[in-house]
C-alpha cells in the first residue's frame, strides 16, 4: 500500500494545485510540495526495511497489472527523483516568478515527478511503458514552456517524436516479450526467461526494446534532441535532461540486464552505442559555447557510459555504474541549476559572454568550482569515488574488450577534465569589450544556493561513513555469491586504491592540456557534423512525412463532390463484388429458384408503368431545360406512387403523391428565377462516369433481386399485425406502427422535418434581410 | 415480377449518380430525388410485392395471413417524409449559393472564400 502512495503522492500535488491556484507564490509552492515530501519520508522510513509489493489485477487478459514492487536500489533512486525534484521545485519558484505559467509548469512538473516515480517503482512492463509514455508527454511541456518561442516549440515537438517514437518501439518489444513468454511482470519473466533461448523472434524484440532505450536516454545517433532541448527552462534541463528523465532509460537496462543477460546482441548493441556516445558526448561538449548545451553533451557522455557498463554486464561493473549514476545525478542536477542560476542573474546564455564573473562573485566560483571538480572526478568528490570503483573494476577484467573500454574511458574522461578546464577558465577572464556590471538582487543569491547545496552533498557523501554506507548497500544484492566477510574485504581494499591515481592523474594533465589547447583555439560553437548530420535526417523525414501526406491528402480531399463521389461508389462496388463471388453459388440458387418460384405474373400494365418510369429518368437525364426536368421528375414520382398503389400500399401511395406534388411545386418556385446555365463535363470524364454509373445500376439492381428473395431472419411483422388491432385498436397497420409501436421514430423524424423547416426558412429569410439592407 | 423491379431500381440509381457527378448544382438535387426513390423502391421490393392485399383490417380481411408484411411499407413511409425534408433544404441551399456565388457550378466551390 506505502508504495502506491510513494507513486501517487507527486499526483495529489496536481489535484491540490487547482485548489491553491489563487494563493501567494510562494505559499502555493510550499503547499504543493508536502505530498512529495510525505513521500519521501515513507520511502526513506522504509530504505532498510522491505516495502510490501503491492499487486491488483487490472487488465489481466492482456498481461497489464497494476503491480509494483521495490528493491533497495529502486528505493534509493525514488529518493532521488523525490529530493532532487523538492529542491528543483523551490528553484523554479524562484527562478519562474515571473511567468504567468507558472501554473501550468507546476502541473506538468508533478506529472512528471509521479510518472517518473511509476517508472522506477512498476514491476509489470506495460505499466511502466504507460509511465514512460506520460513522462515523453509531460517533458513535452516542459520543454516547450516557453511556448511562444519557435525554437522551443520545435525542440519540444523533436523531443517528443523521438522519445514517443522510440517508446513505441519500445511498447512493440514488450508485446513481443508477452508473446514469448506470457507474462510481463519482471519477477516471473526473470523464471520464465532462463529457460528460453535465442531466437531471431527474441532479437527482434531485444532490438526494439533497446531502440527504446537509446532514444530515451539519448544515446548516439538518437543523441541529438537532448541539446536541442536545451530550449527548455533550466529547472526542467536539471531535472528532466540530468537527473531523472534520460535516467529511465539506463533504469530500465538494469532492470532487464538480469533477464536479458544471456543474449549477445543486448550486450553489444549496449557496449558500442554507449561506448561511441561517451566518446562522442564528450568530444562534442569541448566544441559548444552554450552553457546549457556543453552541459547537456557531457550529460550524453555519461549516459553513454552507464549503457556501455551495463552492457559489459558483470555485477561489479553494474554496481559501478548505479554509483556513477547517483553522482551524476547530483553533480548534473547542481550544474544544469547553477547554468540557471546564472542565466537568471546575467541573462547570458554563452560561456564566452559571462567573462568576468567568477572574479565578481565568488559564490559562483565556488559553486563552479566544487560542481566541476565532481564533474572531472577529482579526490574526495563522491563522483571521483564511483570512477575508482570503476576504473578498478576494469582493472580485474582481463580481455581484450574491457581493454578496449578501459581505453575508451581515459580518453572520454580526458575530453570531460578538457570542457570542465574550459568551463573554469573561460569566465576568468577580464571582461575587456563591454564595461558591463552583472546586476545581483536576492533572487540570484536564493538561486544560487541550491546549486552550491548540490555541490557540497557531492562532497560531504564520500566523507560521511553514514552516508557511503547508503551506497554500499546496493552491492550485496547485486552480488549474491560474496560472502559478508569477502564483502568488508572489498569494501576495505577501495580505500587503499590511491595507487591507481595514476590513470587519472594522466587523464587530468591530457585533458586540462586539451581544454587550454580549446580556449586558445577559439573556434567554437560549431555543431560537429556527425551531430548534424543526425539532425539533419531527422529534418529531412519530419518534412518529408508532411510533404507526402499533404500531398495524400491533396489528392483525396481535393473539394470536387465527383472525385469524392466516384471514390466512394467505387469502394462500393469493390466491395460487393468481393461479397459477390466469394457467394456467388448460394445467391444464384436464391435468385433462380426465387424468380422460378413466386406466382405473380406480369402484366401489360406493369410493363407500361415501368416504361413510363424508365421514360422519366431519361427525360430528367436529357432534358434541355429546367422546366422539362421538374417535369419528368414529377413523371416518375407519380409513377412512384402509382407502383405503391398497386402493390398494396395505399397509405404509401397517397404520401407519395402529396410529397411529389410539393416538391415539384419547390423545384418550380425556386429555380423558376435562376438562369439557365449548361455546363459540361470533358469528353472522357462523361464516359468514365457512365461506365462507373453503369455497373452501380447492374450491382444495386442485383442487390434488389437477391434482397427480396433471401430472408436471413424469421420477419417480426406478425407481431405487429397481430396486435395491432386487439391491442392498439387500429385497423390500419402501417397508421399505427407509425403513431403506436414506433411513436418515438415518428417524434424523431418530426424532428428532423422541423430543423430542415427551420433552416430552409433561415435560409429564405436571410436572403430577404440582406436586401433590406 | 421483381426482375422488373430491379430494372428500374438499378436504372433510378444510375441516373442518380450519373445526375449527382455533373457540374450543376441543380442537377445534383435532381439525383439525389432520384437515388432516393430508388432506395425507396428498394426496401419496398425487398419485403415482398403483393397486390390487393392491403395491410388494412376490414370486414372483409380478418386473417393475418391474408395481407401483405406492413413493416417495409411504415420504413419507406418514413423515408419518403424524410427525404422530402433533405430535399426541400438541399434546395434551398442551392439557390442561396447561387444567388450569392452567381454561378450553378460544383466545381467553383473547391475554394471557400468568395471571389
Amino acid at each position: 500500500m506505502f508504495i502506491l502512495l510513494i507513486v501517487f503522492l507527486p499526483f495529489l500535488s496536481v489535484i491540490l494545485l487547482s485548489g491553491v491556484f489563487s494563493l501567494n507564490k510562494i505559499l502555493r509552492a510550499i503547499i504543493l510540495s508536502i505530498p512529495p515530501f510525505l513521500a519521501l519520508f515513507i520511502s526513506m522510513s522504509y530504505l532498510n526495511k522491505q516495502l510490501p509489493i503491492f499487486q491488483l489485477n487490472w487488465l489481466p487478459t492482456l498481461g497489464i497489472d497494476l503491480y509494483f514492487e521495490s528493491s533497495y536500489f529502486q528505493l534509493l533512486f525514488g529518493i532521488f527523483i523525490l529530493t532532487i525534484g523538492i529542491f528543483i521545485h523551490f528553484f523554479a519558484t524562484i527562478y519562474l516568478q515571473k511567468d504567468p505559467s507558472l501554473n501550468s509548469w507546476f502541473f506538468w512538473f508533478f506529472t512528471f515527478m509521479g510518472s517518473m516515480l511509476g517508472i522506477v517503482f512498476s514491476a509489470n512492463l506495460f505499466l511502466l511503458f504507460l509511465f514512460w509514455e506520460l513522462t515523453s508527454l509531460a517533458s513535452f511541456f516542459l520543454i516547450g514552456h516557453y511556448h511562444e518561442q519557435e525554437e522551443a516549440r520545435k525542440s519540444a515537438w523533436e523531443a517528443l517524436l523521438i522519445t514517443g517514437g522510440g517508446g513505441l518501439c519500445l511498447l512493440t518489444g514488450f508485446i513481443m516479450l508477452f508473446i514469448l513468454t506470457g507474462t510481463v511482470n519482471l519477477p516471473e519473466l526473470q523464471d520464465k526467461f532462463n529457460s528460453s533461448e535465442s531466437s531471431f523472434f527474441l532479437n527482434t524484440a531485444v532490438s526494439l526494446i533497446l531502440l527504446g532505450i537509446m532514444t530515451k536516454s539519448a544515446q548516439y545517433p538518437f543523441h541529438f534532441w537532448l541539446p536541442d532541448a536545451m530550449t527548455a527552462p533550466a529547472p526542467a534541463s536539471a531535472y528532466l535532461h540530468s537527473a531523472t528523465m534520460v535516467k529511465a532509460g539506463v533504469f530500465l537496462t538494469f532492470r532487464l540486464s538480469p533477464i536479458f543477460s544471456n543474449i549477445y546482441l543486448w550486450h553489444a548493441l549496449l557496449i558500442t552505442c554507449g561506448g561511441f556516445t561517451f566518446f562522442w558526448g564528450a568530444f562534442c561538449s569541448l566544441r559548444e559555447d552554450s552553457i546549457k548545451k556543453a552541459l547537456a553533451y557531457t550529460t550524453v557522455s555519461t549516459l553513454g557510459l552507464l549503457t556501455c557498463l551495463i552492457g559489459i554486464g558483470t555485477p561489479e561493473m553494474i554496481y559501478s555504474a548505479m554509483l556513477l549514476l547517483f553522482a551524476h545525478a547530483i553533480y548534473k542536477a547542481g550544474l544544469f541549476l547553477f547554468a540557471g542560476s546564472i542565466e537568471f542573474s546575467t541573462h547570458h546564455k554563452y560561456l564566452s559572454k559571462i567573462k568576468g564573473l567568477w572574479l565578481k562573485q565568488p559564490l559562483f566560483l565556488i559553486t563552479a568550482l566544487l560542481l566541476i571538480l565532481s564533474l572531472a572526478g577529482v579526490p574526495l568528490t563522491f563522483s571521483f569515488y564511483a570512477k575508482e570503483e570503476l576504473i578498478h573494476t576494469l582493472f580485474q577484467l582481463d580481455s581484450i574488450n574491457a581493454l578496449i573500454v578501459t581505453l575508451l574511458i581515459v580518453i572520454g574522461n580526458i575530453l570531460l577534465v578538457g570542457f570542465a578546464t574550459r568551463f573554469l577558465i573561460i569566465p576568468l577572464y577580464k571582461n575587456e569589450n563591454r564595461e558591463e556590471t552583472f546586476q545581483f538582487n536576492l533572487s540570484s543569491y536564493l538561486l544560487i544556493t541550491i546549486p552550491l547545496l548540490f555541490s557540497l552533498i557531492g562532497i560531504v557523501i564520500p566523507l560521511s561513513p553514514y552516508l557511503t554506507d547508503i551506497f554500499h548497500k546496493l552491492s550485496p544484492e547485486l552480488l549474491p555469491n560474496i560472502t559478508e566477510n569477502n564483502y568488508t574485504e572489498i569494501t576495505t581494499k577501495h580505500n587503499q586504491t590511491y595507487l591507481l591515481l595514476l590513470p587519472s592523474f594522466i587523464t587530468w594533465v591530457a585533458g586540462i592540456s586539451f581544454g587550454l589547447y580549446f580556449i586558445f583555439k577559439n573556434n567554437i560553437s560549431k555543431e560537429p557534423h556527425l551531430t548534424a548530420l543526425a539532425t539533419r535526417i531527422y529534418q529531412q523525414s519530419i518534412n518529408q512525412l508532411l510533404i507526402q501526406s499533404d500531398r495524400i491528402t491533396r489528392f483525396f480531399q481535393n473539394g470536387k463532390l465527383r472525385s469524392y463521389l466516384q471514390t466512394f461508389t467505387l469502394a462500393v462496388l469493390l466491395v460487393s463484388f468481393i461479397s459477390v463471388i466469394a457467394e456467388s453459388e448460394i445467391i444464384q440458387s436464391n435468385i433462380l429458384s426465387h424468380i422460378l418460384h413466386t406466382e405473380h405474373k406480369t402484366t401489360t400494365y406493369d410493363f407500361i408503368l415501368i416504361s413510363i418510369i424508365i421514360a422519366g429518368i431519361f427525360g430528367v437525364i436529357f432534358a434541355k431545360t429546367k422546366l422539362t426536368a421538374v417535369i419528368c421528375l414529377g413523371l416518375v414520382g407519380y409513377g412512384m406512387a402509382v407502383i405503391f398503389l398497386i402493390f398494396s400500399a395505399p397509405d404509401l401511395a397517397m404520401t407519395q403523391f402529396i410529397i411529389e406534388t410539393l416538391t415539384v411545386s419547390l423545384f418550380v418556385f425556386v429555380f423558376y428565377h435562376l438562369p439557365e446555365q449548361h455546363l459540361h463535363r470533358r469528353r472522357f470524364t462523361k464516359y468514365q462516369n457512365l461506365i462507373i454509373c453503369a455497373i452501380f445500376g447492374v450491382v444495386m439492381g442485383f442487390l434488389t433481386l437477391s434482397a427480396s428473395s433471401i430472408q436471413t431472419h424469421l420477419s417480426i411483422s406478425s407481431y405487429f399485425t397481430t396486435k395491432s388491432l386487439h391491442e392498439a385498436h387500429g385497423g390500419n397497420i402501417v397508421n399505427v406502427i407509425l403513431v403506436d409501436f414506433r411513436g418515438f421514430d415518428t417524434l424523431g423524424e418530426i424532428t428532423v422535418l422541423a430543423i430542415a423547416g427551420i433552416g430552409t426558412y433561415a435560409l429564405l429569410r436571410y436572403q430577404r434581410l440582406k436586401k433590406h439592407e | 415480377m421483381e426482375w422488373l423491379f430491379a430494372i428500374l431500381v438499378g436504372c433510378l440509381y444510375s441516373a442518380g449518380l450519373y445526375l449527382m457527378l455533373q457540374r450543376n448544382m441543380f442537377k445534383l438535387v435532381l439525383g439525389m430525388c432520384l437515388i432516393s426513390h430508388g432506395a425507396n423502391l428498394l426496401i419496398f421490393t425487398a419485403g415482398g410485392l403483393t397486390r390487393n392485399l392491403p395491410p388494412i383490417f376490414s370486414e372483409v380481411t380478418s386473417v393475418t395471413s391474408q395481407i401483405t408484411d406492413p413493416l417495409p411499407q411504415a420504413f419507406v413511409l418514413t423515408a419518403i417524409v424524410i427525404s422530402f425534408g433533405v430535399t426541400a433544404f438541399l434546395l434551398v441551399l442551392v439557390h442561396r449559393t447561387h444567388k450569392t456565388l452567381n454561378t450553378d457550378d460544383i466545381d467553383d466551390l473547391i475554394k471557400t472564400d468568395l471571389q
